[in-house]
């Protein structure tokens, strides 16, 4: 058997790899093939008949090209006269028991039926004075999701996909016939992943909640990025109207989470949205008062000299986070040198959420990790953390505060306070023993009341860089949403903070800090920022 | 009348019981068989031209022969008791009167086809069947017909009888073997074919009862008898069912090619108080109908699909002059409305909207459009779903508006029904 098979298209003769299916084959040479009930994770289900082809040899009526594969010497017409007919056929047949609803529908300008019924569909309805017999359901209520039936197409992606790839058997078709409804046998979903659900349908029957009624998704503007949420990376798309994230959708990366996230990553983006740190505060007395980064970051240099020449340079700690980018970390560890201290600690994986397995074998085993931050390895690439997933690091800095060791602590992101194996009454009063107390955080953090200097900083949404996944996968974020206005970022601030102390500390973007990076860090040597792309790359152990 | 194969015993007394069936020589037939190999009783059954009695009509003998072999894996026979097409009621007789002859055909398939495991799906409405099919099986088992080493041979079998919860949709094979497993009845892709993977994913085999009811007579008498009892590529006999207002309606066992028009004014003695014939439907609600003037043509499956019709499960229908034609498809065309699986768009949504037009039409309220309209949603619906029941509710409804027209029109301009909705 050759390697090729040779095929006709409406004509043309193509060659193709053998296995492929009408529908694939069709898609490799840019020939569209409208398709509802196909995808490309899921079980063949061939109901919807939009793809139906005329192919040759074969039976005279025609063949669904999702299900067919691709032989020698087949012909196959995509385009004919009755082909068009029985597509506008089934697009009619659709929307007979559709609402028509799209002015008040999430799903409007993404909807398949829309399309469709746009490109080839009847303009004018025969579904003459039946307007009182449509096919009518209530909106159901299930948790995360309303479910719209009314819309329903009945292609039953959203029960196979939770069947075959989440394992939750949560849904199922009942009734039969044209009464046929897609219906759940619980009150709610429990499944963490049934949202993705929701990005399946291919109309608006099945509505993720929390985007209900947000925006219109004409308005959106979307940019990729990496779910910030666990170690696993998640590919993203960050979609945002007026400085504001509406929604995060799975972003499709074969490498890592295939076409789906979790409703807790999905979910997970109020932080961005809501109650952002704005400007630097400085303390005053008994009170943190406003200021310019300018000041905030000359308050910092003088209590740190002074510190320093008191106690010696290790007496100055760093704590830097799994939520900063590599680049960042990179430049954290680098101002440790700066600054001559031995004391730069890394808090790694933080631990609320068990493990959640996916049942599919033919995607990640897991879409959820236990370490709840999306650069550990990073850190650990990086030489600053040694692979353990424990907070000892966090133990040892403060006891040395507590003796006296340290001074002068600067903290990234991470609210000791939260961390359960450490006293509150115990931290407190250690914090207070610190003559330097700088936090650098997006949003209030409990342990800033007791800081001297508090910094605003960037979300993953809006600046540059990279994180590593737990695989070791080098995956860039974007800055995707326009920053907060007057807030720098982290890499800006290292960079100041280091110039302070030596004036050739520090670079002016990412692309640099990478760069430098791969040149001195050995798990990075090879990449550029640049050439990660969209898709990521793996680093070597380092 | 014509030699009886299948209805002999039909009114001999206890026609159930083994013990009459093995006094008629009942079990030679399998004991031959179980002594052939395989590929043997396969070359018999296709000698006689063995068509299907489900309604497709596709050679048995070729069916079988598309099993696997020494591929290691179990087989399967699916026996299809789901009668649920209106117009026919030959495999309900067939088990209530000669259960040993199904049963003894189900032991020489699966010896045909290699399988141990064979499962009859019965219509769930059939309750005196299953009971009777069940204490034949008792009888079997009893007597080491049935279990390991039947007949003394190497042979295992094991017969299930399961039923069915009221859908038509899963008398298609498909549908069927999805039931068995306990999913939904809906029909599957094809390919791949049962032969290739069938039940529990297994190489299976679905045949019509009345067609392995036959399976014995082949073995015993040889399969160029068994040909020439019918018409060229169409052997044997066929249960033909007469429904409607005839003097003597019922099961007539008669030759394959039998006239049509024989069968309604002779055997079943003609028309019921001197009414008029309007119009016949030949092989159950999914077949297209043929006017009075039509009829006088062989009943097998080549001369009717000639015709324009199909000879499908042999259920003669017979419609009388004063029938209203637009009710009796109102009627068919809610049975498919119903019963629709849902799977596929233009089924799902095409038999309700058919269903809707044409009540509207027979209650008086249609307009002229909706008569071609109905023409249009069948043409839409013909040949694009998974399993054929779009075709069965889009094809009677085609035939009926060509051929009766006028009447559907007169609906439109009476704004009533002209006959009352009399049937």
């Amino acid at each position: 058997m050759s390697d090729t098979v040779k095929v006709t298209i409406n004509g043309a003769e193509y060659e193709f790899p053998p296995g492929l299916t009408i529908l694939q084959a069709a898609r490799e040479v840019g020939i569209r093939i409208p398709y509802f009930c196909w995808h490309k994770h899921l079980s063949l289900s061939g109901n919807c008949r939009m793809c139906l082809v005329e192919v040759k040899p074969g039976p005279p009526k025609p063949a669904i090209a999702c299900g067919t594969v691709i032989s020698d010497g087949m012909e196959v017409v995509t385009n004919s006269e009755k082909i068009v007919e029985t597509r506008k056929a089934v697009l009619q047949f659709l929307l007979l028991n559709h609402p028509l609803d799209c002015p008040v529908c999430d799903e409007a300008y993404e909807c398949k039926l829309q399309d469709y019924v746009y490109e080839y569909g009847p303009t004018v309805s025969r579904f003459v004075d039946f307007h009182d017999k449509k096919r009518v359901y209530k909106r159901e209520d299930l948790g995360k999701m309303w479910v719209e039936m009314n819309r329903c197409i009945q292609c039953t992606r959203c029960v196979r996909y939770l069947k075959e790839i989440a394992g939750e058997y949560e849904m199922d078709r009942t009734h039969r016939g044209h009464h046929l409804k897609i219906d759940t046998y619980k009150e709610a979903f429990e499944s963490d992943f049934a949202l993705n659900a929701a990005d399946l349908c291919p109309v608006g029957a099945l509505e993720d909640k929390k985007f209900h009624f947000k925006t219109r998704t004409w308005d959106l503007r979307r940019g990729p990025s990496i779910c910030p949420g666990c170690s696993i990376g998640c590919n993203i798309y960050i979609d945002w109207f007026g400085g504001r994230i509406e929604r995060l959708l799975p972003r499709e990366n074969d490498a890592v989470n295939a076409c789906w996230i979790c409703d807790h990553g999905r979910h997970d983006f109020d932080c961005i949205n809501e109650n952002r740190l704005q400007k630097p505060r400085v303390r005053s007395g008994a009170n943190l008062e406003d200021a310019r980064y300018s000041d905030a970051l000359a308050r910092a240099k003088k209590d740190l000299d002074e510190i320093r020449n008191i106690h010696g340079p290790d007496a100055v700690a760093l704590l830097l986070s799994p939520r900063m980018t590599n680049e960042e970390l990179f430049l954290g560890k680098k101002l440790g040198q700066v600054l001559g201290t031995e004391r730069v600690a890394f808090l790694a994986g933080y631990n609320h959420r068990p493990v959640v397995p996916v049942m599919s074998d033919v995607l990640p085993k897991t879409l959820v990790s236990d370490d709840k931050t999306p650069n550990s390895t990073g850190g650990r690439l990086l030489g600053i953390h040694e692979g353990k997933e424990d907070f000892t690091a966090a133990h040892e800095l403060v006891a040395a505060i507590e003796d006296g060791k340290v001074k002068g602590l600067m903290l990234f992101h991470e609210d000791l306070s939260a961390l359960s194996s450490i006293d509150g009454a115990a931290l407190k009063k250690a914090l207070g023993l610190l003559d330097f107390f700088m936090v650098v955080a997006i949003r209030d953090l409990a342990v800033a009341e007791q800081a001297h200097v508090v910094l605003p900083t960037l979300s993953y949404a809006e600046k540059d860089g990279s994180f590593t996944n737990h695989q070791k996968r080098v995956q860039r974020i974007f800055p995707v949403l326009p920053p907060l206005s007057g807030v720098k970022s982290e890499l800006e601030i290292l960079t100041e903070l280091g110039r302070m102390f030596d004036a050739s500390f520090g670079y002016e973007n990412a692309a640099k800090a990478f760069d430098a990076m791969a040149a001195e860090e050995g798990a990075f040597s090879g990449l550029s920022l640049e050439a990660l792309g969209e898709d990521g790359l793996e680093a070597k152990e380092g | 009348m014509s030699e009886l194969v299948l209805s002999k015993r039909f009114n001999t007394p206890d026609s159930h019981l083994l013990s009459t069936y093995e006094a008629d020589g009942g079990y030679q037939a399998a004991r031959k068989a179980l002594d052939m190999t395989p590929e043997e009783v396969v070359e018999e059954v296709k000698k006689a031209n063995l068509r299907g009695r489900g309604g497709a009509g596709f050679p048995a003998g070729i069916k079988w022969s598309f099993m696997p072999k020494d591929d290691g894996k179990p087989h399967f026979l699916c026996v299809n008791a789901d009668e649920g097409e209106p117009g026919t009621f030959k495999d309900r007789s067939l088990m209530r009167f000669d259960p040993h002859q199904l049963l003894e055909g189900i032991i020489i398939g699966c010896h045909a086809i290699r399988a141990e495991y064979s499962y009859i799906y019965v219509r769930g409405e059939m309750w005196d069947e299953k009971e009777i099919l069940w204490n034949a099986i008792r009888e079997l088992r009893a007597k080491n017909y049935l279990g390991k080493g039947i007949f003394g041979t190497k042979n295992n079998l094991h017969i299930a009888v399961c039923t069915g919860a009221g859908a038509y949709v899963c008398g298609e094979e498909t549908a069927m073997i999805n039931s068995i497993e306990g999913k939904r009845g809906e029909p599957r892709l094809k390919p791949p074919f049962p032969a290739q993977v069938g039940a529990f994913g297994m190489p299976t085999t679905v045949n019509n009862v009345e067609t392995i009811s036959n399976i014995p007579h082949i073995l015993k008498n040889g399969g160029e008898w068994f040909a020439s009892l019918g018409v060229e590529k169409d052997g044997g006999t066929r249960m033909y069912g007469v429904s409607g207002p005839v003097k003597n309606p019922g099961l007539f066992e008669r030759p394959q090619g039998y006239n049509l028009k024989k069968l309604i004014f002779e055997d079943a003695g003609g028309m019921l108080d001197g009414r008029e014939l309007k119009a016949v439907i030949p092989g159950g609600s999914s077949c297209p109908v043929l006017k009075a003037d039509e009829i006088d043509i062989p009943h097998n499956y080549d001369s009717l699909r000639d015709a324009g019709s199909m000879a499908g499960s042999a259920g003669v229908i017979v419609l009388p002059e004063d029938a209203c034609a637009v009710k009796a498809m109102a009627n068919l065309a809610q049975f498919y409305a119903h019963e629709s699986c849902g799977q596929c768009t233009p089924c799902r949504e095409g038999t309700h909207w058919l269903n809707l037009l044409i009540q509207r039409i027979e209650a008086g309220q249609g307009k002229m459009e909706d008569i071609d309209q109905l023409l249009q949603t069948c043409k839409n619906m013909m040949g694009s779903t998974i399993c054929p029941l779009s075709d069965a509710a889009a094809m009677p409804m085609e035939a009926f508006v060509r051929k009766f027209r006028d009447e559907f029109e007169e609906h439109v301009r009476l704004g009533r029904c002209p006959r009352d909705g009399r049937l």
